[in-house]
């Protein structure tokens, strides 16, 4: 447990910073995932959430249809 | 635009901007689901990772819009499976109470709109934007009767229209829904509109001399010159190369003339360019998918036999109606030197092998796989195929024989394409 904790405060530390590392390593807590993230500004918008057991790790948006649309599309149509 | 689940499974996208609301697509593992985003908005989803359109659920700033969406599609896929919606009953119906139903179904979903904003407030734009979309997709119901109904029906005057049926294309001026052109709801219809209005008497593409003028000429009369008769255009030209593999290179000219969309242009020349690829007579690309047991099948393990390809998915109903037609052809063909390959392009692997242990009957002639890509898989990536179902015939010697071949169901079409491809 005590490695793993020492490996991810390296991480979290700024590059060139490494010698520090031979102290003690401080408390350390995770970023919140959304700190990583600008906030919207103004007219903007935030689609946020969390997954259980994920099979996937990427989930996609696309908005302002084309031309033909974003749905899937079948033919014949109707 | 695209983010990464965090290691706890977190995930945040985030639009900087948004001039004005608009429908948006979520996907997830190969399931989509339909948005609908305002500027200011702060969604908060939750969803089963299995099951993304059945449980998807939204909490935060635009809530209420994104869980009547979820809702409605919920209820128009249960109609669909238990025949309630008109779609669903038009072949067995008149054209008259195909009216009557479709007038029905179209005031019941209204109500239900009215009756659940007033239960969790609606923004007022998004309430018109799904009373145009409930109007759009009626009138889509009206305009595919036609296609609907069996030769049969149609040779016994069944189906016959009465004069005025198409008046409800007036009342809906078409020609001044530009602004409609960035709803899913209003693409359907005029693609619907494409297939049903603008193909000549006997259901293909206008050909002859003038036939690109004559196109134009009837999709100005009725949509005007403007964007919507150019995306109308557009969409009908492109399912018939994307589709049907139809060659539509003799109407480029007049399409050119007429449209005003530089897009749809260059889309349209790379869909040419594709169904080039993929004509009669070239080779059959490969790919390799796996079967229900596990073992890798490459197409071109096949090699030296006549293959039937069908792209299919169990939640495509046009698909499944053509299942009891194929098994009779593979009975019919038993132990002759052809296979029936089927790729299925459910997202979820359950799905179809569900379907293949209830439902498909199994024979030594048939080839079972799964594509899990769906649409942007290996193999319909490789047969550039946009829509289901979509059936190939594969000659021996590995090269196309039909891109665009009859389905099952148009005994003795098929069985003679079929007989004929087996020829030495």
């Amino acid at each position: 447990m005590g490695r793993f904790r020492l490996v991810l405060a390296l991480a979290a530390l700024p590059l060139g910073a490494g010698a520090q590392a031979r102290h003690p390593a401080p408390p350390f807590k995770a970023p919140a995932f959304r700190s990583s993230t600008p906030e919207p500004v103004g007219a903007g918008v935030v689609v946020s959430g969390h997954l259980d057991k994920a099979p996937a790790n990427v989930i996609t948006l696309s908005y302002g249809p084309d031309w033909r649309g974003t749905l899937p599309k079948r033919w014949p149509p109707g | 635009m695209a983010a990464r689940l965090s290691p706890t499974g977190d995930f945040r996208l985030v639009l900087p901007q948004l001039a004005a609301p608009t429908e948006a697509r979520l996907g997830y593992n190969n399931e989509y689901a339909t948005l609908y985003l305002t500027p200011g908005d702060d969604l908060r989803l939750s969803f089963d990772p299995a099951r993304l359109n059945q449980t998807l659920a939204f909490a935060g700033r635009g809530a209420n819009a994104n869980n009547y969406l979820t809702q409605s599609s919920l209820v128009a896929s249960l109609d669909d499976e238990a025949r309630r919606a008109p779609d669903a009953q038009a072949a067995h119906l008149s054209a008259a109470a195909l009216r009557g139903a479709a007038d029905t179904y179209r005031q019941q979903r209204l109500t239900a709109l009215t009756a659940y904003a007033a239960r969790r407030p609606l923004p007022p734009a998004f309430v018109r934007q799904q009373q145009q979309a409930i109007t759009y997709e009626w009138a889509s119901t009206l305009l595919s009767y036609s296609s609907r109904q069996s030769a049969e029906r149609r040779r016994d005057g069944y189906a016959t229209l009465p004069v005025n049926y198409y008046d409800f294309l007036r009342e809906l001026q078409l020609d001044r829904q530009d602004s409609a052109l960035t709803q899913n709801a209003f693409q359907s219809l005029l693609m619907t509109y494409g297939f049903t209005q603008l193909n000549d008497e006997a259901g293909n593409l206008p050909a002859g001399p003038d036939a690109g003028r004559r196109l134009y000429q009837r999709a100005t009369d009725a949509l005007g010159d403007g964007r919507v008769r150019d995306v109308a255009v557009g969409q009908y030209l492109m399912g018939k190369v994307e589709s049907e593999h139809t060659d539509i290179r003799a109407l480029l000219p007049d399409f050119q003339a007429h449209n005003h969309d530089s897009t749809i242009a260059r889309d349209l020349r790379r869909a040419v360019r594709a169904h080039l690829a993929l004509a009669n007579g070239q080779p059959a690309p490969d790919f390799t998918l796996t079967d229900a047991s596990g073992k890798k099948v490459a197409l071109s393990e096949l090699r030296g036999k006549v293959v039937y390809l069908d792209f299919w998915a169990t939640w495509c109903g046009p698909c499944l109606a053509e299942m009891p037609a194929s098994l009779e052809l593979r009975r019919k063909f038993a132990g002759r030197d052809i296979v029936f390959l089927y790729v299925s392009l459910d997202a979820r692997a359950a799905d179809w092998q569900k379907y293949l242990t209830t439902k498909m009957v199994a024979t030594p002639n048939a080839v079972e796989l799964h594509d899990g890509g769906a649409f942007d898989g290996p193999a319909a990536r490789a047969f550039n195929v946009q829509s289901i179902p979509s059936y190939w015939l594969i000659g021996r010697d590995g090269r196309l024989i039909s891109n665009n071949p009859p389905r099952p169901s148009t005994s003795p079409a098929i069985d003679n394409a079929l007989e004929q491809a087996l020829k030495p």
